[in-house]
């Protein structure tokens, strides 16, 4: 009976409801993609709402997509772009981004509160824009699992 | 720590085991007796946290073979790790009731195991900080109250008298150890934030839980 017992203690293992590969925040991923020739290496993102792209955690200067982070205090996030074109080699110009979602709070694995959050639609002025979700390519999904690629 | 749980609670039962086998007059072999206790491992535990608990108990043990048990405490928990960019409180206060089956190992000494019912009614808050690059950071927190838990245990018990005395104030006094595994039956889910805690079941990191109660009692003999 006390055998019993203490392997049932031992079973009393951790368990988890949000196994997800959350970060610290919330972010959708961005590349720009040149239609004729399918290069990254087109658009070059010098500052998102006035901060430099280089500031940010996420950026990533080999493939030239970035990971914008979302307002956890809104359900849309407004990217204010200054970028410049590498084929044209024309000087800094402007642009927008706009992303809507629903966010919630989860707990991760390591007791971390973040924020989640559920990405409804991105539109740009820049180009075409398309969503993929890598869990569920039709649909809404969990904005840190999205890239939205822009042709430009 | 997990895996010193079972070789500590052996080294216990066995200094218990020791203590009682020349205490042959002591109280309680086959007769009928109430009893009160209090934990005190609780007491210790809060003075060397931010945690402050209490739990009494009373009850009857009829012949020597079966005890009715009624337990009652109160915690104000602040568990550490449940939030670590933030904090989190549970306070409020819980029963149990159950019955246990008594085996008297040697005169004085008894091993028993049953089963309980728990409730727990208590609030709770929290508090979370979540840091952006390009944002403000994001400060949330959350009060909740009138929140409500119900458990199941099963219970294993032993104890053993504390003085080897044959008479007496002193020869009614036992301490022992109550080992618990809680399993249980509510829901924790909240909106945008679970219960991390309940006072009487721990932390709700997992829905079977072990617990153990230190104690000390005073038996009154009925017959």
């Amino acid at each position: 009976m006390i055998l019993l017992f203490f392997s049932g203690w031992w079973v009393a293992c951790t368990d988890c409801s949000d196994c997800l590969p959350f970060e610290d925040e919330p972010y959708v991923t961005v590349r720009f993609l040149n239609p004729a020739d399918s290069s990254f290496h087109y658009i070059i993102v010098h500052t998102v709402n006035g901060i430099p792209a280089s500031d940010l955690r996420h950026f990533s200067d080999t493939t030239y997509q970035y990971k914008f982070p979302l307002n956890m205090h809104a359900d849309s996030s407004l990217f204010a772009l200054t970028y410049s074109d590498t084929a044209s080699g024309s000087p800094l110009q402007n642009a927008v981004i706009t992303s809507w979602y629903s966010r919630q709070y989860v707990r991760r694995p390591d007791n971390f509160i973040v924020v989640q959050c559920l990405l409804n639609s991105l539109t740009t002025d820049l180009g075409p824009l398309y969503l993929k979700c890598k869990s569920n390519p039709d649909s809404t999904c969990i904005s840190n699992e999205a890239t939205a690629t822009i042709y430009f | 720590m997990k895996p010193l749980l079972p070789f500590i609670f052996s080294l216990l039962l066995l200094g218990n085991h020791c203590r009682a086998q020349d205490s042959l007059q002591t109280v309680g072999a086959r007769q009928t007796y109430a009893f009160l206790y209090a934990d005190y491992g609780k007491g210790i535990e809060s003075l060397f946290n931010k945690q402050s608990k209490w739990e009494l108990a009373t009850g009857i043990n009829l012949a020597g073979k079966w005890r009715i048990n009624l337990e009652f405490g109160s915690g104000n928990l602040n568990p550490a790790n449940v939030i670590n960019n933030g904090n989190y409180n549970a306070h409020g206060y819980y029963y149990r009731g159950g019955v246990d089956y008594v085996f008297t190992i040697k005169p004085g000494r008894t091993l028993a195991t049953g089963i309980m019912y728990a409730a727990s009614r208590f609030d709770d808050s929290g508090y979370a900080e979540i840091q952006s690059e390009l944002w403000d950071d994001l400060q949330v927190g959350f009060t909740r109250s009138n929140l409500t838990a119900a458990w199941m245990e099963w219970i294993l018990h032993t104890e053993g008298p504390v003085f080897h005395k044959d008479n007496g104030i002193w020869h009614n006094f036992y301490w022992g150890i109550r080992g618990r595994l809680r399993f249980l039956l509510t829901p924790i889910k909240q909106p945008d934030f679970d219960i991390y805690a309940i006072p009487g079941y721990g932390k709700t990191f997992s829905r079977v839980v072990p617990a153990a109660n230190f104690f000390l009692s005073y038996r009154f003999n009925l017959k």
